[in-house]
């Protein structure tokens, strides 16, 4: 797969998360990045969190505390292997966003450090390296991993976002051959053209269409002025209904971040 | 890692009878309280006191826990991966000092069952509301010999007798005892 025309704007992913903080049960703040209150040292941060996910413990047996909102914002939490990672982003950030960014940084921490953990004995210096990983996780694009990684959860051959409006295309992670401006304004004509055959049966608007040809399955879903065109090798074994029920939940997530940069 | 300097974070549990003055004695040497009333509401509040040793950054942060019984069903859970204790009680002549020796061994045991045999120091507080020279400490010097903690001190959260001495003890035993290892 090559990559075909990128965002022309790159929104990255501070432009959303505020902070992320990685600590241990004793509530010692193993690294973190991001903004944080002038004079507030980072180990009384993650030692109220933990405070606070105990006293929930408490509270409810058998729960976890698995965020905390605020007016405006909004902090999230993933615990792994006794370690916790949290972020602190703006409140209008889709939760599904929020767990990819939480998996994407519990993966690759415990990956490294898995076998560490257990022998650490109060010496943080030997996360020191994961500080950088963070900063530089911070300034990728945020879309472009989101539609990644949602196109290899779904096994999908390529993915393409199109915004009608500007008639760009956002993103598009497919073989060359299958990004031509011809092919995807093609795929808006479709959707066009059957919203006129729903209207005809008062079916309303069309949210997506599945199209099951010879040699693959070809998705497209729009909200508003953006869709997304997917495209599924027919030799693999997919359930219909996952397919676009997972192109229209990342295509809902995109809408709300697009959204959100346009508010900022 | 590249760094040649390394950088230590030991949690120590604070704990004691209520009144005894572990947050006085706590706050008022060393830094980063952080919104003290939302803390109290979940039973702890936290500081940290820091230091180099050998060019390494070491840093004590204090789970200063509530002694009340309110707070008790919380206590065993925030002791968790603790490094130290400091156990805390009064040598005011009064009802409140005499239980909170009497109480030296109940808190000790109490930090044994969950933390294991973990370095423990007692202060002994309020030292500057009694004639030292009078000072019985008997019961307190056969505690510490029978449970083998570090020592004790007598501190005063007032005069800031014992506390500061208290703290350089404790970082670094955990430092010799973690650097070691590395």
């Amino acid at each position: 797969m090559e990559k075909g025309e990128i965002l022309e704007e790159k929104k990255v992913i501070e432009n959303y998360v505020e902070s992320i903080y990685v600590y241990d049960n004793a509530g010692v703040c193993l690294t973190s990045c991001g903004i944080k209150p002038e004079n507030l040292d980072e180990h009384i941060v993650s030692g109220f969190f933990t405070a606070i996910k105990k006293f929930g413990q408490k509270l409810i047996p058998g729960t976890v505390v698995k965020s905390l909102i605020m007016s405006g914002h909004k902090l999230f939490y993933n615990n792994f292997e006794n370690i916790t990672f949290c972020i602190q982003c703006y409140d209008d950030l889709p939760n599904q966003v929020i767990d990819y960014i939480l998996n994407r940084i519990s993966n690759q921490f415990l990956e490294i450090y898995q076998e560490r953990l257990p022998i650490r004995d109060g010496n943080i210096s030997i996360f020191s390296d994961f500080s950088t990983y963070l900063s530089q996780f911070m300034e990728q694009p945020l879309i472009e991993g989101l539609l990644e990684d949602f196109g290899y959860k779904v096994l999908s051959e390529g993915v393409i976002l199109f915004d009608e409006i500007r008639e760009k295309i956002l993103f598009a992670k497919v073989p060359e051959e299958y990004s031509s401006r011809k092919q995807i304004a093609m795929s808006g004509m479709l959707i066009n053209f059957a919203k006129k055959l729903s209207n005809e049966y008062q079916g309303g608007d069309v949210n997506s269409i599945l199209i099951s040809s010879e040699n693959r399955w070809i998705c497209i879903s729009k909200r508003e002025y953006i869709y997304i065109i997917v495209l599924f090798p027919k030799t693999k074994n997919i359930e219909l209904n996952i397919i676009v029920e997972k192109t229209e939940e990342i295509l809902d997530n995109i809408l709300k971040m697009l959204k959100i940069e346009l508010i900022k | 890692m590249n760094d040649t300097h390394l950088k230590f974070v030991f949690k120590i549990t604070v704990i004691g009878d209520g009144g005894v003055g572990k947050t006085s004695l706590i706050k008022k040497y060393t830094e980063g309280t952080f919104e003290e009333d939302y803390i109290s509401t979940v039973g702890a509040q936290f500081s940290f006191y820091d230091e180099k040793i050998n060019g390494d950054e070491c840093k004590l942060y204090f789970w200063d826990i509530a002694g009340q019984k309110e707070f008790e069903f919380l206590r065993s859970d925030f002791y968790e991966e603790s490094k130290a204790a400091i156990i805390v009680c009064s040598l005011e002549e009064n009802n409140l000092g005499k239980e909170s020796l009497n109480h030296l061994v109940d808190w000790y045991e109490d930090l044994n069952n969950n933390c294991g045999d973990i370095p423990v120091v007692i202060f002994a507080n309020k030292v500057d509301l009694i004639d030292e020279e009078n000072l019985d400490e008997g019961y307190v010097q056969s505690f510490i010999k029978e449970k083998n903690t570090i020592g004790v001190y007598r501190t005063s959260a007032k005069t800031g007798q014992g506390v500061t001495d208290a703290f350089r003890k404790i970082i670094r035993e955990l430092y010799e005892k973690y650097k070691s290892n590395i």
